[in-house]
């Protein structure tokens, strides 16, 4: 419905954008070794914007009526702030990235079932409580506008999520793990799935409980996010635009540890994150964010760089009934040089956090957080010594960024963001 | 739309089917600083179907827009037949109604022009910043909806609701120098348009609170006596023993559901506290939960001990107990899952000042910012707070973090007070994976004789 769309739109106005969503997503979960429940949720969704005598307005909708949605949009519109808006034209090819795997998109019931009793089989020897869940999302995104851009591509999504958990002393101790990709998971991915699982399960054997303090900290990938989103939110354009961003005026400076490198990449085969286009059909492009610590560039849509004054960066991304903004798309954090093994020589005598309960409370672009880790392991003399109990930690996420003391060498996948583990200094564990 | 949804239950071979279809009116306004950020309406509509076979799982299907019925329903029975279980799902019985529950729209909001609701967050938004000219930055949101509701299933239960609800919010910023602060207010009724009165002084009191944020000290870090205010009292009791009552999320977690078993101590005698879905007119106030059952209060701690759960008919029927009709989804999309509604911890005696008095040295701890609960452990902002000295409130301190174990810290209340009342906040109750749904929580101010507050939060 989204060209005939735009061309009802051109009628009435002189600039018009819209992006049409599709998703069937079937997700399968297994409980103990069996299948416990399946569903599938269909949508689909068009968002539209028009600027109309100068003002900006958005409408979005679920239902295929265009008229109702043109009027929405000019509604809005007319009560809406005054905005000028470079519309992207169509450019040359669009960049080759891989969003869609035909085999994802064929696979049965059965098939996806069948993943799911591959890990819970390989896991079998574990003993433990297992939660699976095999989750395929097929979909497409179209996004046109009254400048001739009318570009779209189809995504698959898989993800194998799992929670494996054992009872001890009365406590339920949970590790989780997942996989997601556009293609059906290869076996050496799920093998890695489950090595780690297996490790985290035998390192969850016995307790040893955490020093209170300060005190040096790893960050497995999991825990990563903790970190992260303050400083994905601190780069967006629209942040800094609003004064809303610690690293707003910091452009060029060095503000993180040397060690600390990261890019925003949605040219990345497969990965969550991956798309040739942004949703306001601006082409995509990898752009490096952190540099050795360096702060190199802001994440822009549209509308945030025609405020600004910069050319938009490809990031917009938005949903049926909210207006565009800009986002990040995958996240990756540069490797280092160390070894897992030398990463706990660097701890020492710490804590290494695997998972944290939730991931920001209160002030989230500030950085300052106080969370109960879902999950942490004591590590002394190097060695990982078991499961640390009842630890909150504390700091602060810029900080703690800047005082990065050891990065590993081997990135692991979670969701969209890549990252390595991250030995910190100073943060504070009660 | 009822005699859709009849002719296809009748159409429907699973052994037991339900549908659910909502259609929602909404608005959404947002003023960033003098700049409007947006002002737009939209129209959802969409449903779920499920569909259980005997020793058979849940096959479930969601759609937007009105997919065709008949089509959705064969394809939740399918999906049901490829689940085998070993444990067979069972549904405590509900009463079978028939039903329409349509609310006092009170001056129903989509019959105002957006443009009037505009000028009305523009007019809100301007209060905050021509308050100080330290006030740089705010944040200032309108919402409204109305949704329609339907829900029948094969026994023969078909019922609909129509029902309003309006939500501002205010943040402001506050700068001096190199200082900066935030303050947020918020605001959410059961109402439509004429409820939107005398709110005003929201927008006010956010800005006020960021400029005497401004400067002020944080609290040095340590365990001190403290008294909660009510919207604090309620935003824990809500996070802890709320959360912790929730039937379906225990059953996935033994210790959990270990440490919340009937009959057990959970904190001081002084504490009471219960959910009430049916209570008159609050943001969590529904006829029916999503499973089309009547709601109702439901106590789950009287003076410190566990006496019960919130319960779908599935976790019922495990526990051999009635539905409380707790079964709630934030839209459409989302299974019906056992979730809070309004919350409360029961009125005590005395006033604030009963429960300062005595306290050499405490804080006065306000305003919840979020806060993570995790089995026996939790932690939660305070958004600002007052020192207590000699059982007075003297200077105002800057957000921190209350943190410990649970039921040592449940153990050490020391006293509640007679002052309870509704927060009446828009912050709703947001479920990994489930989403938003509408919730209220109130509770009297409360008086802890030792917590650890982390005073390094901004």
């Amino acid at each position: 419905m989204i060209a005939p769309l735009i061309e009802l739109a051109a009628r009435r106005t002189a600039l018009a954008d819209a992006t049409l969503k599709t998703d069937e997503t079937t997700t399968l979960r297994f409980a103990g070794s069996r299948l416990a429940s399946a569903a599938t949720s269909r949508s689909q969704g068009v968002n539209l914007r028009v600027v109309a005598e100068g003002r900006m307005g958005f409408a979005g909708s679920t239902a295929e009526d265009a008229p109702a949605l043109l009027e929405a949009a000019l509604a809005s519109a007319r009560e809406g702030e005054a905005a000028s808006l470079t519309l992207p034209r169509p450019t040359g090819p669009h960049p080759r990235v891989v969003t869609h795997a035909v085999r994802a998109a064929t696979a049965t019931l059965s098939d996806l079932a069948a993943i799911g009793t591959m890990v819970r089989d390989r896991l079998a020897a574990e003993q433990a409580d297992l939660g699976i869940l095999v989750e395929r999302s097929l979909g497409s995104v179209r996004v046109a506008n009254t400048r001739g851009v009318d570009a779209g591509y189809d995504v698959t999504l898989v993800t194998v999520a799992v929670e494996a958990a054992r009872i001890r002393d009365g406590r339920r101790v949970v590790i989780r793990g997942q996989v997601a990709g556009a293609d059906l998971p290869a076996l050496p991915e799920i093998e890695a799935l489950i090595a780690r699982l297996r490790q985290r399960l035998s390192w969850a054997e016995r307790d040893a409980d955490a020093l209170p303090g300060r005190q040096l900290v790893g960050f497995l990938p999991s825990a990563l996010p903790l970190l992260l989103l303050p400083v994905e939110q601190a780069l967006l354009g629209k942040t800094v635009l609003q004064g809303n961003s610690p690293l707003g005026r910091r452009r060029g400076t060095r503000v993180f540890s040397e060690l600390f490198t990261l890019r925003d990449d949605p040219l990345l085969d497969g990965r969550p994150g991956s798309r040739p286009v942004d949703d306001e059909g601006v082409l995509s492009r990898p752009l490096f964010l952190v540099q050795a610590g360096q702060v190199e560039a802001f994440l822009y849509d549209l509308e945030t760089a025609t405020r600004v004054g910069t050319p938009p960066t490809g990031h917009g991304r938005r949903s049926t009934f909210a207006k565009p903004q800009p986002a990040c798309t995958n996240v990756v954090v540069e490797p280092g040089s160390s070894s897992f093994e030398e990463l706990l020589g660097v701890i020492g005598d710490g804590l290494l956090v695997e998972e944290t309960r939730g991931t920001s409370m209160g002030n989230a672009v500030g950085g300052t957080f106080a969370q109960p880790a879902a999950v942490a392991w004591r590590v002394s003399g190097g060695e990982v010594q078991g499961l640390a109990q009842e630890v909150t930690i504390a700091g602060n996420a810029h900080d703690l960024l800047g005082r990065v003391v050891a990065v590993g060498r081997d990135p692991v996948w979670t969701g969209s963001r890549s990252a390595p583990p991250l030995v910190v200094e100073g943060a504070s564990v009660f | 739309m009822k005699d859709r949804l009849s002719d296809a239950l009748r159409g429907s071979r699973a052994d037991y089917t339900e549908i659910r279809l909502e259609r929602t009116w909404a608005t959404a306004i947002a003023f960033r600083g003098s700049r409007l950020e947006g002002a737009t309406t939209a129209v959802e509509t969409g449903g779920m179907v499920r569909c259980l076979n005997r020793g058979k799982g849940w096959g479930v299907v969601s759609f937007t827009g009105a997919d065709r019925l008949p089509a959705v329903l064969a394809e939740a029975h399918e999906l049901s037949l490829a689940v085998t279980l070993d444990t067979p799902i069972r549904l405590a019985d509900i009463p079978i109604r028939q039903a329409d529950y349509v609310a006092d729209l009170d001056g129903d909001v989509r019959e105002i022009a957006l443009g009037e609701k505009r000028r009305l967050l523009e007019r809100l938004n301007q209060e905050m910043l021509a308050t100080d000219r330290r006030v740089t930055d705010t944040l200032a949101t309108y919402d409204d909806r109305v949704t329609e509701r339907w829900i029948g299933n094969s026994d023969g239960l078909l019922v609909y609701d129509i029902r309003p609800e309006v939500r501002l919010s205010a943040g402001a910023v506050a700068r001096e120098e190199s200082f900066l602060e935030r303050a947020f207010e918020s605001w959410a009724a059961h109402g439509g348009w004429r409820s939107l009165q005398d709110v005003d002084h929201l927008f006010r009191q956010a800005a006020r609170r960021a400029l005497a944020l401004l400067g002020a000290p944080r609290v040095r870090a340590g365990t001190y006596p403290v008294v909660l205010d009510p919207r604090l009292a309620a935003a824990l009791v809500h996070q802890t023993l709320g959360h912790l009552s929730e039937a379906d999320a225990l059953a996935r977690r033994p210790d959990a559901d270990e440490l919340m078993q009937p009959g057990r101590r959970v904190g001081s005698d002084l504490l009471t506290v219960g959910d009430d879905g049916s209570a008159s007119s609050l943001t969590g106030s529904f006829a029916f939960d999503d499973e089309g059952a009547p709601t109702q209060n439901t106590l789950l701690v009287q003076h410190g001990v566990l006496v019960g759960r919130l319960h779908t008919r599935e976790t019922a029927a495990r526990a051999g107990v009635r539905p409380t009709g707790s079964a709630r989804a934030s839209s459409f999309r989302s299974v019906p899952e056992a979730r809070l509604s309004n919350t409360y911890l029961a009125n005590g005696r005395g006033s604030l000042e009963d429960l300062l008095r005595g306290i050499s040295f405490g804080i006065y701890c306000c305003d919840a910012m979020g806060g993570e609960t995790h089995l026996g452990r939790f932690a939660i902002t305070a958004g600002w707070g007052q020192v207590i000295r000699d059982g007075h409130l003297t200077e105002t301190v800057k957000p921190m973090v209350l943190a410990g174990n649970l039921a040592e810290t449940l153990q050490r209340v020391d006293g509640v007070g007679g002052d309870f009342r509704w927060s009446h906040l828009a912050s709703g109750c947001s479920r990994a994976m489930s989403g938003r749904v509408s919730v209220a929580e109130g509770a009297p101010h409360v008086r802890i004789d030792g917590i650890s507050v982390g005073g390094e939060t901004t």
